[in-house]
């Protein structure tokens, strides 16, 4: 799980660099930016599916799993959303927007990871 | 293509950015005050209470950029300025109050900062619409 963690994490991280470099050069939503995002939801999806597995079996989050599950669904719900936009309007402020969006992930994930495994440690503390 | 439709332009693109980021922090803000609301309200009724209402005005910001009604922006935007202004002091002069964090606690530093620079950028938005 901690590698998985951070592997989704990295993945998500370059799919955001891949749409903000993609924004830079002025495209508009396209197969580089496209296939990153979706690369990011299959990570999430292998994520969710060995989280659940490992509940399951007994080994889950040492923190709050409700917590968890809602940080999920909600980047589940970012990352659908913005491929939405990007399949509608095909702007170049679509791609940015794809872009920020894998980054706002990308985030998420990090607190799942502080959840899963350590939910006391906060940023400034 | 002349300064006007380069500033109305410009204003649509960021209008765009701007929904998206008042729609991420309405989704995070919500699910954040339901959570703290469902699970633990007790413990620091003050900053949920805070929670839900930051969550309720970034809903209404994020409708009113997105169908372009400047006046209901500039009144939601101003609240989320002033709320992330007085709540980051209140939350760093009586931290007591505020045991579990809030979006805008800290001036929203648990986000990156990124609730004190979306209204400043919202209000330049307005603010080119004025012009344009």
């Amino acid at each position: 799980m901690t590698w998985l963690s951070w592997a989704t994490i990295a993945v998500c991280v370059i799919s955001a660099v891949v749409c903000l470099v993609e924004a830079a050069r002025g495209k508009v939503p396209d197969d580089p930016s496209m296939l990153a995002i979706l690369v990011a939801l299959l990570a999430l999806v292998v994520l969710t599916v060995v989280a659940i597995w490992l509940a399951v079996t007994g080994h889950g989050s040492v923190g709050d799993g409700l917590e968890w599950g809602g940080y999920m669904f909600f980047a589940f719900f970012v990352l659908i959303g913005t491929s939405i936009w990007g399949l509608i309007e095909r702007t170049r402020v679509s791609t940015l927007i794809l872009g920020l969006g894998a980054l706002t992930v990308a985030v998420m994930v990090i607190r799942m990871h502080q959840i899963w495994f350590d939910p006391t440690w906060l940023p400034g503390q | 293509m002349n300064t006007q439709s380069g500033i109305s332009k410009r204003r649509h693109n960021l209008g765009r950015v701007l929904v998206v980021v008042y729609a991420i922090m309405s989704l995070s803000a919500f699910a954040r005050s339901s959570y703290q609301i469902i699970r633990k309200f007790e413990v620091a009724p003050v900053a949920f209470t805070l929670s839900a209402v930051s969550a309720v005005v970034y809903i209404v910001a994020t409708i009113a950029i997105a169908k372009g009604l400047d006046k209901l922006a500039l009144v939601t935007i101003s609240i989320e300025l002033l709320g992330v202004i007085a709540v980051g002091i209140w939350s760093i002069a009586a931290p007591a109050m505020f045991p579990e964090s809030t979006v805008w606690s800290e001036f929203g530093m648990g986000y990156a900062f990124i609730p004190l620079i979306a209204p400043i950028l919202g209000l330049l938005w307005v603010k080119m619409g004025r012009k344009s």
